[in-house]
């Protein structure tokens, strides 16, 4: 799997090298879009509308929801322990089964039932996704937000650094590093958000560099404001919005990296259970009759990603209503 | 132009040294003990010797030396793992990588021009809304599974429904040999699994660059002075739209070289991604360490190669 | 059919364009109705918002999507409005041409000038390479380039706004157009580009048998360059007059709230008793420098510097007004910014009264910031977007800890000063209009209650009824509070109501100071006798008999600047003495001081 972050950032911050629409596209924008009789007073009434206005986003929020229940009530939802006493035959005599009323995701080869593994491992994946993204935004904001602002050498190293550790393959990286630090939940989301935290960071501070140079900016500084001031009232809410975006990108990209890992033996460790563990072992039934195995781990996967994108798409075009797309 | 290029290019050799130096820390301080092996032995004074036999008793900073001193005229050591020359190791193992590297990139760059082209200057349409959701289910689907699932019915499935006694798409390397359809057999699963990937991300970066594009103004303009649409969207749009997207390909593509781990290990490709996995669960530290400098010099390689695209085809970057 | 002199070549009825849907529906052009003529030219005015560049755009068809027009348009007796797409492509460019109004926005980046003109022309005769050059050279020649091969090889962003401009006047021309429709193609320029600008349209006039159809709300523009006009409001045509008698016999309303708005170099100045004759200064500059280092080579070492601002120095007295006049390029921005100690200068002093601004220590500089405050010319980038219009007037007081309820009240009483309505206060900058942004940057300024107002150029992004608007309210505001103003304008009309003292800087220095009749009546310095020339009065007799100063070119770079005297590239009295040595600020006598070796004789 490639790097994907920066894949996302033409779409928050602007892709065109071109420049922006034309003037006339923007006035018949401004006129199209007042309409009085939909526009509510409040901005985030009005955020909360273009949301709600997009159905893959309001799909993709209510399957998220309904994901996050599962893993939530994940061991109250299902009969079957997640890791089965090995030991008893009741058991093994359930092995290998497929999707029946008993087992609606099917048994695998010890006997364990699939449903309830891939419950827990969704909540696995929430967890570690969810936490990552938060980690990763909080540091990356902090030490973009002092390279934007404070600018010269202290952004001169923070890039030069950033730039430098994302020059090593991220997975491999991860890899060397799991090996040691991985195996817990709080562990992975530490080892993700080691390499997580700086597209935040470039982001962050692309902005403020931009920011920065405006006239509202001078206006403050010319009023005698601190830094702080000026960082806090008038540089970081206006990059809220493209920060709020990239972090549900990060959720994700943090959930699908944390699989892999997981696939490749260097995630959780038992008894935790994770979607990719799943995978790697159902990876030798492709080809035989019990590739159901394969399927609905994968599945449950695939469509959590997917629900946690259309969800960023949809908190995109909330907050930022002048993109097209 | 050349000045511009020059200066690039020897910003980039102090970039490699620090990454020399971050990939000695890293895999000397958090990966494996490249004694390791002689820790359970049963001699007591094996490990103690193995560790002089290695140099490991020396000050960090003079192994660092010794390694880069080596490094840089080509002496990588030999794989603890297998005793092979880590050169050859490696060697094989990046030509297998390139290969799938560079038909997966071909093939997606092509694909993700067609469908950015169209979706971007047909936002809206029906056409549009279907290629991005596919693109959406493109980014969220592991790539990892998909590569099983991929094998399971386009290996094993279609084989059944065809019957037929070989597979239609192996999902492993196969020596038969010969020719172009047997290279194309052999390729085509991994090649489709990477694709995926890459398509669904460049064709989105492309559509948000051609849907702003043919908003500007000047594209505007030149429809006001009568140009055809077939030329605004090529020659004014496209052009402009592709600076930064093809900046954007060969980023991603530098990071192909270490990023295929999951799908050679799927198909079982004895390329870069296979090798890795092999040292750092054996504990080759030599092979890791060229392995982690090589990725890093393809991402540097292609940065740079990256730069100077965009100072073609930017005037305002190359006359700045 | 083909138009004669009686018959239109271009015909509108009833023009209508409609946005929105169904639920919602918008007609920003209502009914617009015209006709143009062989050789015609045509000027259509209204205030922003009136729908002219919609207009135009529909007539020639590149009205985007969600866009319908109704109505009728007829080219030489036939209707443009059921045409395939492939005929309309034939007819862009070719019978109709549109030139933008941004010219900075209107060139592809990555091709050359040359490049697109050769598209131009391509697109509509099939002529072989060489003739294809030639006559792109042509072309370039025809709107007033000095080297057009040069600058067919250049880039759009390594040219000026005002080459720009006219490099898209060339592009229109490609193909001999019937109709050449220019949509404000002088709104964005500085004075001395506008004139020459103006000065290429009236050329195309004479040598070319293109008729002119010319979009501005600039009345002072219309004045010179049109034969008839139509005045243009909320999408619909109100007046339509030949050019003399619509300026002296005004008949509608909103044309004569335009007039109004224009404002005249002959008009009447500040008057009054002259202020604030005596006391310290408010703000002394003192031999201000700016210099920004120059990098080059593959190491990016500093080669050299180019100076900014090189050695200006000025006074504004308490309560009056000085205006910084200069064309972009003068080093008038960076001026503002230095006066603030937004910059810090490279060498030389800024005095607030007393005080030495540049050697205060940061906290004591922060306590002197409330007496010096700026407005700035962009008026929708000088507002916060995320914050409302309260937050952003309350920023200054909050930044300097006001209680809560004096803040209130402050906030309310600047709203009533500068002419807002208390429930805007909740408002979004998006939710204003231009004009009531800018009054917002003011209050805000205001309220601290500075002793000086620095203006970084507060109307020319405002259309002219806006920009009348504010400059009165400028005035009002001086009146009523008695804050001193360092007024920056590129052109001396907008400053002519307002100014005290005028200081006209060229290539980073100041070249001719004095009170403002003075300046207007008996301008001493040559440039300033071109500013005055390119200024146009909205006066069409007296327009069409001035004596025009035409300046060639445009300002040399700064990192550049001439030997001696740097204006002596583009003047007409160029000495051999004025390439030897730089002439020093003499004093004339009354405030009136001049740089230049041969100023004009006093009266």
């Amino acid at each position: 799997m490639t790097d994907a972050h920066h894949r996302f950032e033409p779409e928050i911050a602007g892709a065109s090298p071109a420049g922006s629409a034309g003037l006339l596209e923007e006035s018949i924008d401004a006129i199209e879009r007042a309409r009085p009789d939909l526009e509510p007073a409040s901005r985030r009434r009005a955020a909360l509308h273009r949301f709600l206005r997009r159905p893959l986003a309001v799909a993709g929020l209510v399957v998220l929801v309904v994901l996050a229940l599962g893993a939530v009530f994940a061991g109250v939802l299902t009969p079957y322990p997640a890791n089965p006493d090995l030991t008893d035959p009741a058991v093994l005599a359930e092995a290998r089964q497929g999707p029946s009323l008993d087992h609606w995701f099917g048994t695998d080869t010890v006997g364990a039932d699939q449903l309830t593994r891939v419950l827990f491992g969704l909540r696995v994946s929430l967890a570690i996704g969810l936490g990552t993204a938060l980690l990763s935004t909080v540091v990356g904001v902090a030490v973009g937000a002092i390279g934007g602002y404070y600018g010269r050498w202290v952004d001169s190293v923070l890039m030069r650094g950033t730039d430098l550790a994302l020059l090593l393959p991220t997975i491999a990286v991860l890899l060397v590093v799991a090996d040691r630090l991985g195996g817990s939940i709080p562990g992975m989301i530490v080892v993700l958000s080691l390499l997580s935290w700086m597209p935040v960071a470039r982001i962050v501070r692309g902005e403020f560099l931009t920011l920065r140079e405006q006239p509202f900016v001078e206006a403050a500084r010319a009023s005698g404001a601190t830094g702080r001031h000026i960082v806090a009232r008038h540089l970081l809410p206006n990059v809220a919005g493209t920060v709020v975006v990239f972090a549900t990108l990060l959720v994700g990209f943090s959930i699908l990296t944390e699989a892999l890992l997981s696939f490749l033996g260097a995630g959780v460790e038992p008894p935790a259970v994770s979607l990719g563990v799943l995978i790697s072992d159902a990876e030798r039934t492709a080809g035989t009759s019990l590739a159901y195995l394969l399927y609905y781990p994968g599945i449950v996967l695939f469509v959590l990603v997917l629900a946690v994108n259309f969800v960023g798409d949809g908190v995109r075009a909330a907050l930022d209503p002048h993109r097209r797309s | 132009m050349l000045t511009y290029a020059g200066r690039r290019v020897l910003v980039s050799l102090p970039v490699l040294v620090v990454a020399s130096v971050l990939v000695f820390a890293l895999v000397r301080g958090v990966g494996p003990d490249p004694a390791a092996k002689y820790r359970d032995s049963r001699d007591p004074h094996a490990y103690q010797e193995a560790r002089a036999d290695l140099g490991l008793d020396r000050p960090i900073v003079v192994q660092y030396g010794d390694w880069l001193g080596h490094f840089v005229v080509g002496q990588w050591g030999e794989s603890t793992d297998t005793g092979r020359s880590v050169s050859s190791e490696i060697g094989s193992a990046l030509w297998e990588t390139l290969q799938l590297a560079f038909w997966a990139a071909a093939v997606s760059a092509a694909v993700a021009l067609l469908i950015g082209t169209y979706s971007g200057t047909r936002t809206g349409s029906a056409g549009d809304h279907v290629l991005t959701a596919l693109a959406f289910a493109g980014l969220a689907v592991p790539t990892f599974w998909f590569g099983l699932v991929v094998i399971h019915f386009l290996g094993y499935e279609l084989q059944q429904l065809l019957g037929t006694d070989q597979p239609l798409f192996y999902s492993v390397p196969v020596d038969t040999g010969g020719g172009p359809v047997e290279y194309f057999r052999h390729l085509a699963l991994p090649v489709l699994v990477v694709s995926v990937q890459l398509v669904a991300g460049w064709s989105r970066y492309l559509r948000a660059a051609m849907a702003d594009t043919m908003r500007t103004d000047f594209v505007r303009a030149a429809r006001a002075r009568g140009v055809p649409r077939r030329r605004l969207v090529v020659r004014h749009g496209l052009r402009n739209s592709l600076t930064a997207l093809v900046t954007t390909m060969a980023v991603d593509i530098g990071a192909l070289v270490a990023g295929l781990i999951v799908t050679e290990k799927v198909f079982s490709i004895r390329g870069m991604g296979t090798v890795f996995l092999d040292a750092l669960g054996a504990g080759d530290t030599p092979v890791l360490l060229t392995w982690l400098m090589v990725a890093g010099a393809a991402v540097v390689v292609c940065n740079l190669v990256a730069d100077l695209l965009y100072a073609v085809l930017d005037p305002r970057v190359r006359l700045a | 059919m083909s138009a004669t002199p009686d018959t239109p070549l271009l015909s509108v009825r009833h023009l209508a364009v409609e946005l929105g849907s169904d639920a919602h529906r918008v007609e920003p052009v209502a009914d617009v109705s015209f006709d143009v003529f062989p050789r015609d030219a045509l000027g259509i005015v209204g205030p922003s918002g009136a729908g002219k560049t919609l207009t135009a755009h529909a007539l020639l068809g590149i009205l985007p999507e969600p866009a319908r027009v109704r109505g009728e348009i007829e080219l030489r007796g036939r209707s443009l409005l059921d045409r395939s797409e492939a005929e309309l492509e034939r007819i862009r460019g070719r019978d109709l041409a549109l030139v933008f109004q941004d010219p900075s926005t209107a060139f592809d980046p990555v091709a050359t000038i040359g490049a697109q003109v050769a598209e131009a022309v391509r697109v509509h005769q099939d002529l072989p390479a060489p003739q294809v050059d030639d006559r792109v050279l042509h072309l370039l020649g025809l709107v007033g380039m000095a080297d057009p091969r040069a600058r067919a090889a250049q880039y759009p962003h390594e040219l000026s706004g005002g080459l720009r401009q006219r490099a898209m006047l060339a592009v229109a021309l490609a193909n001999d157009p019937a109709v050449l429709i220019a949509d404000e193609p002088t709104s964005n320029l500085d004075a001395i580009a506008q004139a020459q600008v103006l000065d290429v349209l009236a050329r195309i006039r004479e040598e070319t048998n293109t008729a002119l159809v010319l979009i501005t709300h600039d009345l002072g523009v219309i004045a010179r360059a049109v034969d008839r006009v139509l005045v243009v409001e909320a999408g619909r045509d109100v007046e339509t007059a030949p050019v003399d008698e619509l300026f002296t016999a005004p008949r509608h309303p909103c044309t004569r709230s335009l007039l109004a708005a224009v404002p005249r170099l002959d008009g009447p100045g500040r008057g009054g008793a002259a202020r604030g004759a005596g006391g310290t200064p408010v703000l002394a500059a003192e031999g201000l420098v700016k210099e920004f280092p120059v990098r080059a080579g593959m190491f990016r070492r500093v080669v050299g510097h180019v100076a900014a601002v090189a050695d200006v120095s000025f006074t504004v007295r308490p309560g009056e007004t000085l205006a910084l006049v200069g064309e972009s390029g003068s080093g008038k921005t960076t001026t503002a910014r230095l006066a603030l100690r937004l910059l810090e200068p490279s060498a030389g002093r800024v005095r607030f009264r007393d005080e030495d601004l540049t050697a205060a220590s940061p906290r004591r500089l922060r306590a002197l910031r409330r007496h010096v405050q700026i407005v700035f010319q962009d008026p929708a980038a000088s507002l916060n977007p995320r914050l409302s219009v309260y937050e952003t007037i309350a920023d200054p007081l909050r930044v300097h800890r006001v209680p809560r309820a004096d803040e209130r009240r402050r906030v309310g009483d600047l709203l009533e000063l500068v002419g807002l309505r208390p429930e805007q206060a909740s408002h979004g900058p998006h939710q204003l209009s231009g004009g009531e942004r800018q009054r917002v940057g003011i209050a805000r300024a205001l309220a601290l209650e500075p002793q000086l107002l620095v203006l970084d150029e507060p109307v020319s992004a405002l259309d002219t009824p806006n920009r009348a608007a504010v400059v009165e309210l400028l005035e009002g505001l001086q009146r009523e509070l008695g804050v001193a103003y360092l007024f920056i304008a590129h052109d001396l009309g907008i400053v002519r109501r307002v100014a005290d003292r005028v200081a006209v800087m060229y290539l980073g220095r100041i070249v001719e100071t004095a009170p403002a009749a003075a300046l207007y009546d008996t301008p001493a310095h040559p440039y300033t006798q071109a500013l005055l020339s390119a200024t146009p009065v909205p006066d069409p007799p007296r327009e069409r008999a001035r004596r025009r100063i035409i300046l060639a070119g445009d300002p040399p770079h700064p990192g550049d600047p001439p030997s001696g005297c740097r204006f002596r590239t583009r003047c007409w009295k160029a000495q051999a003495e004025c390439a030897a040595t730089e002439p020093e600020l003499v004093d004339r006598g009354r405030g009136h001081l001049v740089a230049c070796h041969f100023p004009e004789p006093e009266a």
